[in-house]
């Protein structure tokens, strides 16, 4: 066992002071699980890059917009800033740029390193994580959203170099081949087939390109085929038309055995157990979905059994509530059969929701029930009414008639009197005419029935005169019949 | 050995299809690698929208730090209908040092001495990350029509830019000669 290579980690470069770290430690672990001489890394043990992801690297599935570009490495930004002259560059490259002059590289304007910069817009920060990058490691197709593709790139990408497993050795090797602790990558072996000296990294290269003895001739078919990593047997066992082969449907009891370019041909042509060995895997397939049904009825049986286990229980309890609280109301409840009726019959109800329901629907009918009785009554009401002011109003109209049958009555009664009066007056004038008599009390009472008469010329209309009359009847009166005055004053 | 022979299966297993693509992984980090990768981005700009009268590409031997690049001369100038060879050769920590330029063909220019070196602040104190082949070679353009009298490389051109505006011309015709690419 090699002592513990704590000094290793020494002659780090500087740049990989970060990732060393991880590295350490997990060399250290692997030191004291070394007793095997060769161990399998597992996910734990990933080995973290030791080369920062170089982002000038990245090519980017579409092109990127002309503001998102460095104008000094002319990429996309990479953790950009802003000079107080408002040019955007990448960090690294504004700094790089000032160590030799310390001028904005866009207009000159003076700028002072890292004091004056200032943060880029987050909206900018943004469309550069969203942007499509490709993986920067040769061989490696990987394309996700900018800012996911660093854990990519330090944790899973196969082809990240990472450093070598011998410890000592500085080298760097592509993670995918670290798959032997201890082993360095960069030593010289000799390739297992021609001899020559071949360092490990290059053994693939040299085996598949180079190595004429990597190749042999299959003794069935002659072609030349690779022997590295038994994929002569496999060509044997899978490939080669030439060596002996069973047919596909030999589980069906097809006993051909030929080679296998035959037994292709065999199989195409149709085999006669071809139908069986399809009827077979059918039954199999069949069997299998039958399994899987009886397995997801089973579970299914015992979820609904648990549920309707709780859902008794629950419902055992909601009845229990209800009923009491329907005997706590019998007392005061004019009509407590109605309310406990649902219990009365002795349904069981599903759950608490449906006796809700249950309630509020009986509820409902029960206020429709109570709406009609409202609509009715009103209709009797209003119809009775209309039936007494009916009455009502053929009385007025009986007693309207007979009021203007009267005033007719009263008209003529009138006229006949003033036609009587007239006369009489027409006499005593003619009486006085034809008497000629002097005498000063007469000639006043001449003078004042000389007016009454002009007066009574003029108004033609009975009605209007009336007031005007009104003491005349009474004159009238005195000297008409009495039976007639009696009728007025009745009036 | 025995050791050995068993990294060996084990190694081999997963990688059978992947060993072409190792080159890259293994690849060294130079000094110059954001040099040449800035360059390529250059060379893909200018093949994408080149600018009228200028071009550039990569030398033939293949060093991506080695250009070689032609200026047309500019309409109304002594140039005119003049084509002009430049070479660059960039250092290795390009953009932050300015490339060394030199035409190729020889040129009568008050700012250009007779091996072809041209004197432009741009190109010396006046550098800054921001410039680009491209740009460069348009202000080079740009140089031909305007030329900086005041710090001549070539004091006979500089007088005669002013004076005699008709032998410049003669002399710049004298002195033009195509020139065989390398």
């Amino acid at each position: 066992m090699p002592p513990p290579n704590t000094p290793v980690d020494g002659t780090t470069t500087p740049r990989s002071t970060q990732p060393s770290q991880p590295a350490q430690s997990s060399q250290s672990s692997q030191s004291a699980s070394r007793p095997a001489s060769s161990i399998i890394m597992d996910a734990s043990q990933v080995k973290t890059a030791v080369v920062k992801m170089d982002y000038q690297a990245i090519d980017y599935v579409n092109p990127v917009d002309e503001t998102l570009i460095c104008p000094i490495c002319r990429t996309a930004f990479h953790s950009p800033i802003t000079t107080p002259c408002g040019h955007t560059f990448c960090a690294k490259c504004i700094n790089r740029a000032l160590e030799r002059q310390r001028v904005c590289p866009i207009d000159r304007q003076p700028v002072d390193k890292t004091r004056d910069y200032r943060p880029i817009p987050l909206i900018i920060k943004e469309q550069l994580d969203r942007l499509e990058a490709r993986c920067p490691n040769q061989g490696c197709d990987y394309v996700c959203a900018r800012e996911n593709l660093e854990a990519h790139y330090e944790r899973h990408c196969e082809f990240t170099p990472v450093r070598c497993p011998k410890p000592g050795c500085d080298k760097l090797v592509a993670r995918h081949l670290c798959s032997i602790e201890g082993q360095c990558m960069h030593e010289t072996t000799n390739c297992d087939f021609c001899l020559k000296p071949v360092t490990f990294v290059d053994l693939d290269a040299h085996w598949e390109q180079e190595c004429e003895a990597a190749f042999a001739t299959c003794p069935d078919c002659g072609a030349s085929v690779s022997v590295v990593n038994n994929s002569m047997l496999k060509h044997i066992q899978q490939d080669c038309p030439e060596a002996t082969a069973k047919c596909t449907w030999e589980g069906a009891g097809c006993r051909v055995t030929d080679k296998r370019r035959l037994v292709r041909e065999h199989e195409r042509n149709g085999c006669m157990y071809e139908t069986v060995g399809r009827l077979l895997e059918q039954q199999a397939e069949d069997r299998k979905i039958i399994q899987d049904l009886t397995r997801r009825l089973a579970s299914l049986e015992a979820v609904r059994d648990t549920r309707r286990r709780g859902r008794r229980r629950d419902s055992a309890a909601t009845i229990n509530d209800r009923s009491a609280a329907a005997v706590a109301a019998d007392g005061t409840l004019a009509n407590p059969a109605a309310s406990s009726a649902p219990l009365a019959d002795g349904t069981t109800w599903e759950s608490p929701h449906n006796y809700m329901l249950a309630q509020f629907e009986r509820l409902e009918s029960q206020m429709e029930e109570l709406r009609e009785m409202v609509c009715e009554m009103d209709m009797r009401q209003s119809a009775s009414f209309l039936h007494h002011s009916q009455q009502v109003a053929d009385r007025f109209l009986e007693l309207g008639d007979k009021v203007g049958v009267l005033s007719m009555h009263t008209k003529w009664l009138l006229n006949m009197q003033y036609m009587q009066r007239n006369a009489q007056l027409r006499a005593a004038n003619a009486a006085s005419l034809t008497a000629g008599a002097a005498g000063a009390g007469n000639v006043g009472l001449s003078g004042s029935s000389d007016g009454g008469h002009h007066g009574g010329e003029s108004s033609s209309g009975a009605g209007s005169s009336s007031s005007e009359s009104g003491p005349r009847y009474q004159l009238g009166g005195r000297r008409g019949s009495e039976g007639r005055i009696e009728t007025l004053t009745r009036l | 050995m025995s050791f050995a022979e068993g990294s060996q299966g084990t190694a081999s297993g997963s990688l059978q299809s992947n060993n072409n693509k190792l080159g890259g992984t293994r690849k060294p980090v130079e000094p110059g690698q954001n040099a040449v990768k800035r360059l390529q981005t250059e060379l893909m700009q200018l093949m994408t929208s080149p600018a009228p009268g200028v071009s550039a590409f990569p030398s033939a031997d293949g060093n991506l730090l080695s250009w070689r690049a032609t200026i047309e001369g500019p309409v109304d100038t002594p140039y005119a209908g003049l084509t002009f060879k430049l070479s660059f050769e960039f250092p290795s920590n390009y953009p932050y040092a300015p490339p060394t330029v030199l035409f190729r063909t020889p040129i009568y220019h008050p700012n250009v001495d007779f091996s072809g070196r041209i004197c432009l602040d741009i190109l010396k104190d006046k550098w800054t990350a921001a410039y680009n082949t491209q740009t460069v070679l348009l202000s080079l353009q740009s140089l031909l029509g305007e030329p900086n009298n005041s710090s001549p490389l070539n004091g006979e051109a500089a007088e005669l830019w002013d004076k005699d505006p008709a032998l410049f011309k003669t002399k710049v015709l004298d002195r033009h000669k195509d020139i065989e690419d390398d």
